[in-house]
């Protein structure tokens, strides 16, 4: 066992954990992304039910746990492991708040709301349980190299 | 407060002192100033119309469409934009506006000592009626009277359907009436009235545009419950107590008629009966 094997084993093992951390990132960022739509059309649902808030005072008022889907509300080009369909069509639901009679967008974004809690219920508790497993997988794949090499 | 209601190119060529302001599609914009009517060399596009559209409805069309259906668009600042459109019914109910054409911005002002010659002091207890033709300068001249009785020590409940009255900005009344005015934004007059003589004491109530069942049933109600009114009606003269306004004519003391001659708000006739 050289010195030499030890620090390439070494490094193996955290290029291999750094990995599975990037992944994990990524779909958790992805969750909280899709967790943080959910929530905007809820608060948005509620503001405009109770108080006919306006977009802009919405827009203010919403305060979400990602970076991303915040950089989104403001329009700005951002970069995250959601397919550009999904996107575009987020996009496009957003940008369609405020340009309807209240009674049409209280509907409209019930419905949102009701399909977006099927989908963050399942497929971003899903998101999250792989993003957990990734990053075990990565750390034992680490581990594995590391006794290969050593 | 109106420039950022208005696309640029618009608010590059708005005269000093501008009174109303007309888009029309694909028309010349048209000013109103104290010199009088004027068109600006500029024909409104489209995408500039829909984009004043947009900045008067704040994008959030839900946010406004009961005041859309009456035929106007709050702005902060008591600036008042009428709509003129294409309805959109459900049976007898007009459900919102559609293929608007026109907006007509009308910014509110202040002419103190409009109201100086009815000497309002702490003992003043007129009912009073402000009637003209539309834009001689009826709220103009509400705004000065509830200011005068406000600062004469009485309660004004200012009833402000339209926003107009006290130009209320998010909780402040930007518009001077006084320290002795409350102001209820936005509340239909048949719910106003009650609330305000039940829940705010008033001396005084003042309300501009007196126009329908539930504006007389309130003025009358008031009357009898021992509060003050001073109120606007659109018309001439003391033939506005006509059909459904039969019953205001033994409520109101002081009948001030206003005219545009020889300048807007002039006081045509001081009727004391």
């Amino acid at each position: 066992m050289s010195a030499l094997s030890v620090f390439i084993g070494v490094c193996a093992f955290f290029s291999a954990s750094f990995v599975g951390l990037w992944l994990k990132k990524r779909l958790v960022k992805k969750a909280d992304f899709y967790k943080d739509y959910y929530d905007y059309l809820t608060f948005a649902l509620e503001k405009i039910s109770y108080e006919r808030a306006v977009v802009s005072e919405i827009n203010k008022g919403f305060r979400g746990k990602s970076k991303e889907f915040s950089e989104f509300l403001e329009g700005k080009e951002i970069n995250i492991a959601i397919p550009e369909n999904d996107l575009s069509e987020i996009r496009s639901s957003i940008s369609s708040i405020g340009r309807s009679d209240a009674e049409t967008q209280i509907a409209s974004l019930s419905s949102k709301c009701a399909s977006m809690k099927r989908f963050v219920e399942n497929e971003c508790a899903s998101f999250r349980k792989d993003a957990a497993l990734r990053f075990k997988l990565a750390v034992l794949v680490g581990v594995a190299l590391f006794i290969i090499l050593v | 407060m109106l420039k950022e209601y208005l696309p640029e190119k618009i608010n590059a060529i708005l005269p000093p002192s501008v009174l109303e302001i007309r888009l029309r599609r694909r028309k010349p914009i048209s000013f109103l100033t104290k010199k009088g009517k004027s068109f600006a060399n500029h024909i409104v596009t489209d995408a500039e119309f829909e984009e004043a559209l947009a900045l008067a409805t704040e994008r959030s069309l839900y946010a406004i469409t009961e005041k859309l259906v009456n035929g106007y668009l709050p702005l902060k600042g008591g600036v008042r934009v009428g709509v003129a459109g294409e309805s959109v019914s459900d049976g007898n109910r007009v459900k919102t506006v559609k293929n608007i054409t026109s907006l007509v911005y009308r910014i509110p002002h202040q002419i103190f000592g409009a109201s100086d010659f009815l000497q309002i002091d702490g003992n003043f207890r007129e009912n009073v009626l402000i009637i003209s033709p539309p834009a001689c300068g009826k709220t103009t001249f509400l705004r000065d009277l509830s200011r005068r009785l406000s600062i004469a020590g009485m309660n004004v409940a200012v009833l402000d359907e339209r926003g107009e009255i006290g130009g209320v900005v998010q909780s402040e009344v930007t518009l001077d009436l006084g320290n002795n005015a409350d102001v209820l934004v936005g509340f239909p007059k048949s719910i106003a009235y009650e609330n305000a003589l039940r829940s705010l004491n008033p001396d005084y109530i003042v309300t501009d545009e007196l126009s329908g069942e539930s504006d007389v049933k309130g003025v009358l109600r008031a009357y009898y419950g021992g509060v003050k009114v001073a109120a606007t009606l659109h018309g001439s003269g003391e033939s506005a107590f006509y059909g459904d306004f039969a019953p205001l004519a033994k409520v109101f003391d002081r009948i001030i008629v206003l005219g545009k001659e020889p300048r807007v708000g002039s006081v045509v006739q001081n009727i004391v009966r």
